[in-house]
């Protein structure tokens, strides 16, 4: 299935991708920030907060914001 | 679902017509060649000082020249991002996607206003402490008119200045405007794309944040520094730097039961 993926994180991103039904969000976190923490992030599910073990469904708008960007 | 807000709608609509613009200027990519001779010609000078001793004079142009190179470093991370793949000549966000995204925004934050005539959105952070210093809230105002330009304006609810500035009201903050190193990426991407939540969000991530490598005042020094004679607390316009032992010593005569117990920089 199609699900949008956002990852406010480096250079930024935001784009459809194709994840297996069934999904969480915290495989899917596992499989797109393999060396970050959960508890770094403001993980959304269509604009609202999620837990880590909701399942995702056909276009749904996912984003990853880490909760530490630094100013300069 | 929250009711149907028409004024909201319109102001929507019209920030619709702003990314727009901004999705066709895309490729307007501005390397700035300029900025890298600047970050060359501080090297040099860094460099001069750096030979001759001069530690302070060091110190000042180190700082200069961080500030610089994180400019160029935003000017290339925003083309980088301008040509990622995914985003070159995809259809700008609708007037229901970014409406969509401001609900969310009122929804995410405690305080949530707009101005439809002025085409401004303004929310307000949580109190923000950073290090144990307590800055307070600001206000984040989006200027939809200025999209192109200065997007968005800091402005701290109640001040809490450093001693030795005023104009620095978070150590990322000169006047009203985040420099925002890192999140200058994620914010034009966020920007381009009509994500108004994610746009928000990254800001008030970046103000609570801090980068003890390039602030414009240290937190260190968000009192004052140490005076190295008295060991009181002083603000930069009450004290020097000797570049001689490399501390800070006030400009108040000492106390006279310490006189002749410190050693008191030339």
């Amino acid at each position: 299935m199609q699900i949008l993926y956002i990852n406010n994180d480096g250079s930024g991103f935001a784009d459809h991708i194709h994840v297996d039904d069934g999904t969480t969000v915290s495989k899917l976190f596992t499989q797109r920030v393999p060396h970050g923490h959960t508890s770094d992030y403001l993980i959304r599910v269509n604009r609202q907060p999620a837990t880590s073990d909701q399942v995702l469904q056909p276009g749904d708008r996912v984003s990853f914001t880490p909760t530490k960007i630094e100013g300069a | 679902m929250p009711p149907f807000d028409p004024l909201l709608w319109r102001l929507a609509g019209r920030l619709a017509i702003h990314v727009a613009a901004l999705t066709h200027r895309a490729l307007d990519i501005d390397l700035a060649p300029r900025a890298v001779d600047s970050a060359r010609q501080l090297l040099d000078q860094l460099q001069a000082a750096s030979e001759r001793g001069w530690a302070a004079a060091a110190e000042h142009l180190g700082w200069q020249l961080r500030t610089q190179l994180h400019d160029c470093q935003s000017r290339v991370q925003a083309a980088l991002q301008s040509l990622s793949s995914g985003t070159l000549l995809q259809p700008p966000p609708t007037q229901r996607l970014i409406y969509d995204e401001l609900v969310a925004v009122r929804t995410e934050f405690a305080e949530f206003s707009f101005d439809l005539p002025d085409e401004t959105v303004t929310v307000f952070t949580d109190e923000i402490t950073l290090e144990g210093i307590n800055l307070g809230r600001f206000e984040i105002r989006l200027q939809g008119r200025e999209l192109g330009g200065t997007p968005y304006i800091i402005i701290p609810e109640s001040p809490h200045y450093p001693s030795s500035r005023s104009d620095v009201p978070h150590p990322h903050v000169l006047g009203e405007r985040l420099c925002e190193g890192d999140a200058s990426a994620p914010l034009a991407h966020a920007l381009r794309t009509g994500r108004f939540s994610d746009y928000f969000q990254i800001i008030q991530q970046t103000l609570s944040s801090y980068n003890s490598e390039s602030p414009y005042v240290s937190l260190d020094a968000w009192h004052g520094a140490d005076c190295h004679a008295c060991g009181g607390c002083v603000s930069d316009d009450d004290s020097s730097y000797c570049e001689n032992c490399e501390a800070t010593v006030c400009h108040a005569p000492l106390p006279s039961d310490r006189v002749g117990q410190v050693a008191v920089p030339a």
